[in-house]
């Protein structure tokens, strides 16, 4: 983790049609078609698999609102052996293998997903997993971290 | 309704189609894109060698095959394009190349992994408004190239 940022100026100061597009990007990604604590658990999985402390640490209150349960974070790298209903241990395994070997997500993982979403929300989980990562690592890679590692609500 | 099987995951169908389910999220994902080759922190032909060498390591051909029209247009050197596995050691890239090239691989790698010394590198060579728009284009071609790979995209 690093607090001391590497820049002085952002993203908005330097390119403010990309950092508008990316407030964007990012208003019109909530409320969606699936269900929030799924899109809870696929961001917090990303922030992990980014290395990014804010990511992985946020929590949004609107999930836990939601059902959304502390420990249903145990397994989201290995959801086949948590307690999580299949509808998010199928999303897992997609931002898994989104993530660290895409063309690991198989034919009958396709056949799963299928089953438990729609087109609309199938686009929305392949948006989400493209919209987390690079905010993740320009947050990290220009020194934005926060110092302390604990979770933030929001 | 599901997606129906012979189009999600074939090659005759695109990531474009399948997030245009999702009309709004994916128009705003195209502003960020079109804004990305637009801004003038950094110069198009920049972006495209750096957009290339992650698809090299992550191993997307369709992303290999696709010029950006902005990195065309901005005289994107295709025999440059060619070397581009070779970029330490072909001279023919500039030390401005060599700097963005590195970085980029580092932050496919690994964000934390970025040391200062890097990092200052980069503003060193690109400026500080260079070095963030290098890091979110990279963050963004990363994970757009995974997107395609994990739905069989047989096109960009």
């Amino acid at each position: 983790m690093r607090s001391v940022p590497r820049t002085d100026v952002t993203l908005e100061d330097v390119a403010p049609d990309l950092a508008a597009a990316q407030a964007r990007f990012m208003a019109v990604a909530y409320p969606g078609a699936v269900d929030l604590v799924t899109r809870e658990l696929l961001r917090i999985l990303s922030g992990r698999l980014s290395h990014c402390t804010i990511c992985r640490n946020l929590r949004l209150r609107a999930a836990i609102d939601r059902g959304f349960d502390e420990s249903m974070v145990n397994h989201l790298e290995d959801p086949a052996n948590s307690d999580l209903p299949d509808h998010q241990q199928i999303v897992l395994r997609l931002a898994n293998a989104f993530l660290t070997a895409p063309k690991s997500f198989s034919d009958e993982d396709w056949v799963v997903l299928e089953r438990h979403y729609t087109a609309e929300q199938i686009a929305e989980l392949l948006l989400d997993l493209v919209r987390f990562r690079p905010g993740s690592k320009l947050t990290v890679a220009s020194g934005r971290e926060p110092d302390i590692d604990e979770l933030i609500y929001w | 309704m599901s997606v129906p099987r012979d189009q999600l995951a074939t090659n005759e169908k695109s990531f474009e189609w399948i997030v245009s389910q999702r009309p709004r999220y994916a128009a705003a994902l195209a502003d960020i894109e079109a804004a990305l080759w637009q801004q003038e922190a950094l110069a198009p032909s920049l972006l495209e060698f750096c957009r290339l060498r992650i698809a090299q390591l992550l191993g997307c051909g369709v992303a290999l095959v696709h010029r950006t029209p902005e990195a065309v247009a901005g005289g994107l050197d295709e025999s440059l394009v060619s070397s581009l596995s070779r970029w330490p050691t072909d001279t023919r890239f500039s030390d401005q190349e060599r700097v963005c090239l590195g970085y980029a691989e580092q932050l496919l790698i690994d964000a934390q992994g970025v040391s200062d010394k890097e990092a200052d590198r980069v503003i060193d060579a690109i400026g500080q408004g260079g070095f963030l728009v290098l890091t979110y284009a990279c963050g963004l071609f990363e994970t757009t190239q995974r997107a395609r790979l994990t739905i069989g995209a047989g096109r960009w």
